[in-house]
């Protein structure tokens, strides 16, 4: 029972040419051969609202805020009569790990672990990991009041997410749906496991995507709507991200989107905030 | 619109192993928290208690009966023993549609120091990285049983802190409800329970402090922070067609459920109460239940001194004077706080007070706190007469999720 309302996809440039990418963790090299990264270090991707929370988002956290904000003044009027009418469906994994942390403590005793995990851990590290922090900070920006739901299927997380939208809207739970997912190259295991499920062929992308979805009156089968694998995968990410580039909008239309997110937005988040993801979105 | 029944339920807990005795021990009052240094951490360890699942005795799951139980992920174990007995009245040939479960599994430190110690690509177990693989086990539990295969689309894998099994009974709910889903098997298992864990909550400072089986002390002034614990908890949901059609016992009914989001603080619930009140009342809402015809509320009620006064504030917000006449229990006085299991782990203590028409005490409640003024049903269990039982859970990030059961002859 939905339309696409806005979307929008934040993906590196597609006429670059992928790059390994190195992890330096283990005694022998481990990389991903074939890959495509923004260049940006974490605390560039996105202006937030409030920087302190960078401190709890990891990088697919920052993306999908540089994915997720630029809707705000979209879905405001939405929020503005009824924040609990607003719901969020996030596909997202795990944020990612302290690998420097966990190699200094392999061999820590017992009676030093409490002393050195103390010393070595950010209370805030846990946030960063725990897959709801993301799209609840969202939420947090937007003003969101409806349900938050987190799928975390690394290959169906977003196929999920889609029909819970699908059904909230058909029940008349919410009016409108916030569906977005985020995929980074920040954590090894989780990267090399995403890239190992698909043919070597393929480049491993980061990227993340919204989709604003409203009450149409006609039911969408997401599943037979997914667009097929092209050379690009993006994690848990793929089925969005690749559905907010479809249909007749190119990569332009969705920046011009964005860029109107930007001008426009008077709604209590800087516009800095929809510029910065809007940048994004031109690569 | 379908009623949904619930036809099967099973539980791994502090307070044992399988429903009998979860029941006796829930309603006696005894206490699963107990002292951990010298066993799961060292003696200078800064927590000092979790409510365990007892290992002695702890038997394998059926379909895993040839494993070593040494070389079975504990989730598995606890999500596949809750679900085998779960599944005691699920016959074969009986389809299943969906699996909806909250796990926390993936990427975790022993994980990433296990990997320091030896990786090697092609040999790492990538599969213990991914949240889904305890589900695709449970699914695999069906399939022997002979309950047909879940498509993949159907494994949902939730995972959004605190709230997350209510919310995987609430998504089910309303699907079975609605027609698009026959039966689905809901809950969700947590077995974190070891030294970094408990380090990442002691260092945020939502760990209580005390020392004795006690330390879980939900809306007494003495409270100061929640017992870690672990568990899981299984639950058959179908149509009362369904479930009359083969002939299942009715364990009780699911009739409404809610999710809001705070848009406040990530570890702060908002102190008007706004989100949790309204998810509360979208719950009653859903259920087609005036707040006058509420029997009891099975809170959140985590032992942390801002939760228990704002969960406290925001029933009062929502039942105003009547919030005085209706029973509060907490248990997580007795089990611990479970995170992404709780709710499925409260689900069943709802559904047997509700069968035993009787109420659990929220025990080592010792001190009145002028902030949580309601009753509590304080340390020792009473009956009581219930029809209509309401769970709360509220989680990190300012999540709110509330589920309504129904005793099952009403």
């Amino acid at each position: 029972m939905s339309r696409i309302f806005w979307k929008l996809s934040v993906c590196p440039p597609l006429n670059e040419l992928p790059a390994s990418y190195r992890y330096d963790l283990y005694d022998s090299n481990i990389c991903v051969p074939r890959a495509a990264v923004f260049p940006e270090k974490n605390e560039r991707l996105v202006e937030l609202p409030d920087p302190r929370a960078a401190r709890s988002l990891g990088r697919a956290g920052l993306l999908l805020m540089a994915a997720g904000l630029p809707s705000q003044n979209v879905i405001a009027p939405f929020v503005q009569e009824d924040p609990f009418s607003v719901g969020i469906y996030c596909a997202i994994e795990h944020g990612p790990n302290d690998f420097e942390s966990a190699r200094q403590m392999i061999h820590t005793p017992p009676e030093e672990f409490a002393v050195t995990y103390k010393s070595l851990r950010s209370p805030k590290q846990y946030l960063k990991q725990l897959p709801n922090v993301p799209p609840s900070q969202l939420a947090i920006f937007l003003g969101v009041m409806g349900p938050v739901n987190v799928y975390q299927h690394s290959r169906f997380g977003c196929l999920h997410a889609l029909d819970q939208a699908e059904f909230d809207l058909n029940a008349g739970t919410v009016r409108a749906a916030l569906v977005c997912s985020a995929f980074s190259l920040e954590d090894p295991l989780l990267s090399l496991r995403a890239w190992r499920s698909v043919p070597n062929s393929m480049v491993l992308c980061e990227g993340a995507a919204m989709m604003v979805l409203t009450p149409d009156g006609k039911y969408i089968n997401w599943r037979a709507q997914l667009p097929p694998y092209t050379d690009r995968f993006h994690g848990i990410a793929q089925d969005l991200v690749m559905l907010a580039r479809s249909d007749n909008d190119n990569n332009d239309r969705q920046s011009e989107l964005a860029m109107q997110t930007s001008e426009n937005n008077s709604y209590a988040c800087e516009p800095a905030v929809a510029a910065s993801a809007s940048k994004l979105a031109y690569r | 619109m379908h009623e949904v029944v619930v036809t099967g339920y099973g539980i791994v807990s502090a307070l044992g192993v399988g429903v009998p005795e979860f029941c006796r021990r829930m309603f006696a009052g005894d206490s699963g928290i107990s002292g951990i240094r010298g066993a799961l951490v060292a003696s200078n360890f800064p927590v000092a208690v979790a409510a365990l699942v007892p290992r002695t005795g702890l038997g394998q799951p059926r379909s895993l009966k040839n494993s070593d139980a040494g070389d079975t992920p504990t989730s598995w174990r606890f999500a596949g023993l809750a679900t085998e007995e779960a599944m005691a009245s699920l016959p074969s040939e009986v389809m299943v549609d969906a699996i909806v479960y909250a796990t926390s599994d993936g990427v975790n430190f022993d994980l990433l120091k296990d990997s320091f110690r030896n990786f090697v690509v092609d040999t790492f177990d990538w599969d213990s990285t991914r949240s889904e693989t305890c589900l695709e086990f449970i699914r695999s539990i069906l399939e022997q049983n002979g309950n047909g295969h879940v498509p993949d689309e159907s494994v949902i894998s939730i995972n959004n802190a605190c709230v997350s099994s209510n919310q995987a009974i609430g998504i089910a709910f309303h699907r079975i409800r609605s027609g698009q889903w026959t039966r689905a098997v809901v809950g969700g298992v947590d077995a974190r329970c070891n030294d970094h864990n408990l380090m990442n909550f002691h260092l945020l400072g939502a760990l209580s402090t005390a020392e004795g089986s006690d330390a879980s002390s939900p809306f007494s002034k003495n409270r100061s922070g929640f017992v870690r614990g672990e568990g899981a908890a299984t639950l058959i949901l179908e149509t009362r067609q369904a479930a009359e059609a083969r002939g299942a016992p009715v364990l009780g009914y699911v009739v409404g459920y809610s999710a809001t989001s705070d848009a406040y603080r990530l570890t702060q619930g908002r102190t008007d109460v706004m989100g949790a009140a309204k998810a509360i009342s979208l719950a009653l809402e859903d259920a087609g239940c005036a707040p006058e015809q509420l029997s009891a509320i099975s809170a959140h009620g985590t032992s942390t001194l801002i939760n228990d006064s704002l969960e406290t504030a925001a029933i009062k917000k929502m039942f105003g004077l009547r919030a005085y006449e209706i029973p509060v229990v907490s248990l997580k006085s007795q089990l611990g706080h479970s995170t992404v299991a709780a709710g499925a782990m409260e689900a069943v203590a709802s559904l047997l007070m509700l069968r035993e028409q009787k109420l659990a005490p929220t025990i080592n409640y010792t001190h009145p706190d002028p902030d949580c003024d309601l009753d509590y049903v304080p340390n020792v269990s009473r009956p009581a007469f219930l029809n209509l039982v309401l769970s709360n859970n509220f989680g990190f990030g300012g999540q709110n999720s509330c589920v309504v059961f129904k005793r099952a002859d009403a």
